[in-house]
């Protein structure tokens, strides 16, 4: 394995100093000029038609300088093309409890609430739909009319491959479950914020706590009708997302067009009760899952069927209806699979991206079936995931292609570390331990908005002070995506991090990265950057050689032939612009600590900057990341669809208190196969905090509602785990050999968060003895099923 | 939040002076001590009292000492913060139980605020009055939110002795009273003492019988008890929550003495005599069946009534020594 100065070592990140101390600046730290405060005033019924609104008693208040209804700004937005259903604020009609129906703007905050009641809104309640099946009965009383179907029925998908009755029937065993999952929601520590700063020729510029600046900018300008080159979108930086912040949101609108209405600055955070109204979080979903298990062949048959509920809007609710069934076609072979997945309207607030991504749920039934299946044929959990994981370089039935696969190797030192052959069904009664693995994608292959621009871009610039300045669209949310782009440059510059200045998320300043979410920005965003500093080391490759007069390396074609898999065996046809994945620098010189070197000879840094400087002044270049072409051509054939897959086992040992039914999860080993990890530091930030939030979701979390409205809107009655709760933790993740990734990175975002859970199950099953299909598996479940034996 | 006038009187003099004065005038007010309950409910308000009467600077409700004269006992004065009594040698020495039942509330941060007379007087809480009041006008409000129903028992009306059904969430008043606390409180009409045991009301709104105008000065501890004290707390994270169940055992040499909080609108306290039992196996039986007979427990917490329910006896049992 080669070795790197900095690829490969713990490193803090770049803004790490700024947080700790205060100094980092999140949007509600930013000062904009003078701004009004926006209060928002919220639907209380969670189906209503609205009768009239008048705003006239408000606009007198004192201190009051505009207010916004939503007839005012009418055009409704999504970050699907295909779903662009949610208004900023209600027009005809309210969907559910806390819907913006108007905003305030005033010059304090205590003078804006003061306005909201001074707002009088005529409602005409309307019987509202709260429930999955209730959304599924033929009605008149349709959230969105607009849609001409018979009921609430936002979306169907469906896929079948192979031949489902003969895999049944090839089957020593089935097993069928239904599951039950409620909602859970992101948690993030930063609340939603937004500030709007307007200059004297027009120009809007927005500072918000976004994952997706692009898609943002993108919906403003389709909203308030304006050209995107007089809008620009600021990501400053974010404490949290976890998919919770990558939609355009109303609250972003309302702001932007107050501050147009006003010809003011304005500002709106939100109350923590309100980042519940707006949630986006994961759908509450009832699976119906069949499967069928031979010792020899493996799982010889899948069938799912999924009900996701997704709230008044669409937001990503059409991806997640995919990735419910499609991330079931990994990490096992499954030839013969099915699954169905409907997602309806309800009157309560929307469910959209949360981490994880519609596989979460879907993971855990498949996963918990699979140890059933195991039980049955007294097979060991463990060596039969090993015998039936897909192997490197093949294709699953849905057109998967699996590059790299470390799950095999991780899994086996899993099974070590965690002394799982001696412990398995031999730990005494209220002891236990369980399996469960998963599969997720690193970025989507396909963008949201069909065509043909690079899925992210990044610039680099230098000068003669030879700092190198990087721009990158794509946006830092606390998972350290700066950190990783500095550290990929400087890696092949041979500078220090410090000498790498990163300006993210800004879209007058940065080129265009699709968004933090699905995991995308280390693979996309990384690759963009390593081409981008492959170029710039090029130049200054040239320089070195002028200097010594030596002629210049020659550079096999990025582009041409690679030693990976490609999909049917077609010739990759890559952008002519794009150097190549991961590409392979070598050049038979070296760069590091600030120098060039060549056999044995030394130029500084400065001194090759300097000369390259000589013709052009400040170099400056760019890198892209194409994914290839990839895919079936079925419908559906491109949700999930990725340029690699990370992979994870979770084996987790935990006691069960029989006479209170209270689960201490007392050690989990995780491996996850995240290609090669560029900062472990980081890469162990994200195991940790995705084993916090399945705990979470497996234990004490859920979205709470009475007749629609959220009853749990704050961090007391949401029960997030307490350090307490946290378990000792071994990580695992060990080099996969991924070509494709940047350095051989592939994601470790999001996807070891879904087997976590079932393993939980899975262990606590092997301590006492029940099976729960149901979430969250508090104690008052665990104690009912023990009564029951 | 609308403006309000702060008082923060030094001496207990003073602070008598103003609360007359506010009581002439009928002005509302608000005592404040450590603010961690009280912060939250005025921001909930949607009409909040105009005047918040600080404690924090009075002088002499701060200390912890023991007292000799007559039955030795452990004053802890209203203002010591739940961290302070924590970690007290005084405490921990002679009053273990107390101190390691204070350690279980909340989080460092705000024991580091809370105060022991704030926690034996905090509020009660409900599932539809402890939300925000845009909440609460969502479900019509309630009796303890100034509005006229209850959202958990739509048939309670005006003039039942339990009007309201919030419950009380004080850890440390179980403890407390199994040890047999009284309470010294003061005001404009004078200083008396309270029985802890004698002194919650069973409605979620008046909770006590601690005047509108009357403050906690200190609590005194009998130290003359040979036993074993125990709480338990049932709450699905180990910080931050309120007891979804507590149960205070005191098991003494020929008595137990029994103190439930969480599940009801006010704590519920029992003595056992032993010697009126074949064994402990059958206190612990009648126990059980008189709390489950005696407490009523509603719909309004993370766990659901039948849980709660079973692990008032699973504690009980455990308090005792006795499997389950």
């Amino acid at each position: 394995m080669t070795e790197y100065h900095l690829i490969g070592k713990s490193l803090p990140q770049i803004h790490a100093w700024d947080k700790v101390t205060g100094q980092a600046k999140y949007t509600d730290d930013l000062r904009v000029a003078r701004p009004l405060i926006i209060k928002i005033l919220r639907s209380p019924h969670a189906s209503a038609l609205i009768v009239s609104i008048k705003v006239d008693e408000a606009i007198k208040m004192p201190g009051v300088r505009g207010t916004l209804i939503g007839t005012e700004i009418k055009n409704t937005f999504g970050v699907l093309p295909i779903s662009k259903d949610e208004p900023a604020l209600a027009q005809t009609a309210v969907r559910y409890v806390g819907e913006p129906v108007a905003a305030v703007a005033a010059e304090t905050e205590a003078e804006a609430l003061l306005a909201l009641e001074k707002i009088q809104v005529e409602y005409k309640i309307t019987p509202a739909v709260l429930t999955g099946e209730q959304a599924l009965l033929n009605t008149s009383d349709r959230i969105h009319p607009e849609l001409k179907k018979s009921n609430n029925l936002h979306k169907r998908v469906e896929q079948t491959f192979g031949n489902l009755s003969e895999g049944f029937a090839a089957a020593e065993t089935m097993v069928e479950g239904e599951f039950d999952f409620p909602s859970v929601t992101h948690a993030f520590t930063e609340p939603h914020a937004t500030q709007v700063e307007l200059d004297g020729q027009g120009n809007v510029t927005l500072y918000s706590a976004t994952q997706v600046p692009h898609y943002l900018h993108r919906a403003l300008h389709e909203v308030l009708e304006i050209p995107m080159h007089k809008i620009r979108v600021v990501k400053p930086h974010l404490g949290g997302g976890f998919g919770g912040k990558s939609d355009p949101f109303p609250h972003e609108m309302i702001s932007a067009k107050l501050a147009l209405k006003t010809g003011r600055n304005t500002r709106l955070t939100f109350t923590r009760e309100e980042v519940f109204f707006s949630h986006h979080g994961r759908h509450p979903t009832k699976i119906k899952m069949k499967m069928g298990v031979a010792k020899e062949k493996g799982i010889t048959a899948l069938e799912g069927k999924m009900l996701i509920d997704g709230g008044a809007y669409g937001s990503f609710g059409v991806v997640t209806s995919y990735y419910n069934g499609v991330l079931l076609q990994g990490p096992y072979k499954i030839n013969n699979f099915a699954f169905e997945c409907q997602r309806v309207y309800t009157n309560k607030p929307m469910c959209g991206a949360m981490r994880g991504h519609g596989g979460v749920n879907p993971r855990f039934a498949g996963e918990v079936l699979l140890d059933e299946a195991c039980e049955k044929l007294a097979l060991d959990p463990c060596e039969f995931r090993l015998k039936n994981l897909h192997q490197a370089n093949t294709l699953a039935p849905n057109q998967f292609r699996i590059t790299s696969q470390g799950l095999s190797q991780g899994l086996r030192r899993a099974m070590e570390k965690s002394q799982w052959q001696q412990k398995f069904r031999q730990l005494p009664f209220g002891h236990g331990i369980g399996v469960a693995c998963g599969f997720f994608i690193s970025g989507s292959a396909l963008p949201i908005h069909w065509n043909e621009m690079p899925q992210s871009k990044v610039r680099l610039t230098v000068d003669y002070d030879g700092g190198v300045t990087l721009y990158s669209g794509a946006s830092d949310i606390g998972q350290g995506s700066d950190t990783m782009l500095a550290q990929i440059a400087a890696e092949v510059l041979g500078l220090p991090m410090s000498m790498i200045k990163v300006i993210s998320a800004d879209t007058r300043l940065t080129p265009i990265d699709l968004g933090s979410y699905s995991s995308r920005v280390t693979f996309m965003a990384g690759n963009a950057a390593k081409n981008a500093a492959v170029s710039l080391r090029r130049i200054l490759t040239k320089a070195a050689c002028e200097l010594w007069k030596i002629p210049e390396p020659s550079y096999v074609d990025s582009c041409g032939e690679f030693d990976f898999f490609r999909q049917g065996n077609r010739p990759p046809q890559w952008n002519k612009n794009f150097l190549g994945p991961n590409v392979d620098y070598t050049d038979g010189l070296e760069f590091r600590d600030e120098k060039i070197l060549y056999q044995k000879q030394t130029l500084s840094y400065l001194e090759v900057l300097r000369k390259a400087l000589d013709h052009t002044g400040a170099l400056e270049t760019s890198g892209i990341y194409v994914s290839p072409k990839l895919g079936g051509t079925f419908k559906g054939a491109g949700a999930g669809l990725s340029p690699a897959y990370s992979m994870t086992a979770f084996i987790t040992e935990l006691k069960v208190d029989p006479e209170t039914g209270f689960v201490k999860v007392l050690k989990v080993t995780c491996a996850h196969d995240c290609g090669r990890a560029l900062n472990p530091q980081a890469v162990e930030g994200q195991l940790e905090g995705s084993i916090h939030m399945g705990l979470g979701q497996a234990l004490m979390e859920a979205v709470t509602h009475h007749d629609g409205a959220v009853m749990n809107a704050n961090f007391l009655d949401y029960k997030i785990p307490s350090p307490f709760e946290m378990p000792e933790v071994e990580l695992i993740y060990d080099d996969s050999g991924e070509n494709e990734g940047p350095f051989g990175a592939k994601e470790v975002g999001e996807g070891a968060l879904a087997p976590f859970i079932p393993s939980i199950a899975n262990a606590i099953y092997d301590a006492v003895g029940v099976r729960l299909k149901t979430l969250p598996m508090t104690p008052d479940k665990i104690l009912q099923e023990l009564l029951k034996k | 939040m609308r403006e309000f006038s702060f008082h923060r009187p030094q001496k207990k003099e003073e602070l008598v002076g103003i609360l007359r004065g506010l009581g002439q005038q009928q002005e509302n007010f608000i005592f404040y001590a450590g603010g961690t309950d009280v912060s939250p409910a005025l921001k909930r308000q949607g009409n909040p009292p105009r005047h918040i009467v600080f404690l924090s600077e009075l002088e002499h409700i701060k200390e912890i000492k023991q007292i000799d004269t007559g039955i030795p006992r452990l004053s802890i004065g209203a203002m010591c913060t739940l961290e302070e009594i924590a970690t007290h040698p005084l405490v921990m020495e002679k009053l273990a139980c107390v101190g390691l039942t204070a350690r279980k509330v909340a989080s460092p941060q705000i024991r580091n605020k809370a105060t022991i007379g704030g926690n034996v007087l905090v509020d009660n809480r409900c599932l539809f009055y402890n939300q925000s009041k845009f909440n609460q006008d969502v479900h019509g409000g309630c009796f303890k939110a100034s509005g006229n129903i209850c959202q958990l028992v739509p048939s309670a009306k005006m003039g039942d002795e339990t009007l309201c059904r919030a419950r009380a969430v004080s850890d440390l008043v179980p403890v407390l009273m199994v040890l047999n606390t009284s309470l010294h409180v003061d005001g404009p009409k004078g200083a008396r003492t309270i029985f802890m045991s004698a002194f919650y009301s069973p409605d979620g709104i008046s909770r006590n019988s601690l005047a509108r105008d009357e403050f906690l000065t200190h609590l005194e501890v009998p130290l003359n008890f040979k036993g074993r004290i125990s709480y338990q707390k049932l709450r699905i994270r180990e910080a931050v929550d309120f007891p979804s169940v507590g149960v205070a055992l005191g098991l003494f040499d020929e008595s137990v003495s029994v103190c439930i909080t969480g599940v009801d609108t006010h704590p519920h306290f029992w003595i056992y005599n032993k010697s009126d039992f074949a064994s402990l196996e059958l206190l612990a039986e009648k126990a059980i069946a008189v709390a489950f007979k005696s407490i009523t427990i509603m719909k309004q917490d993370f766990f659901p009534p039948s849980y709660r329910k079973r692990m008032i006896g699973v504690y009980i049992r455990r308090g005792l020594g006795l499997g389950v």
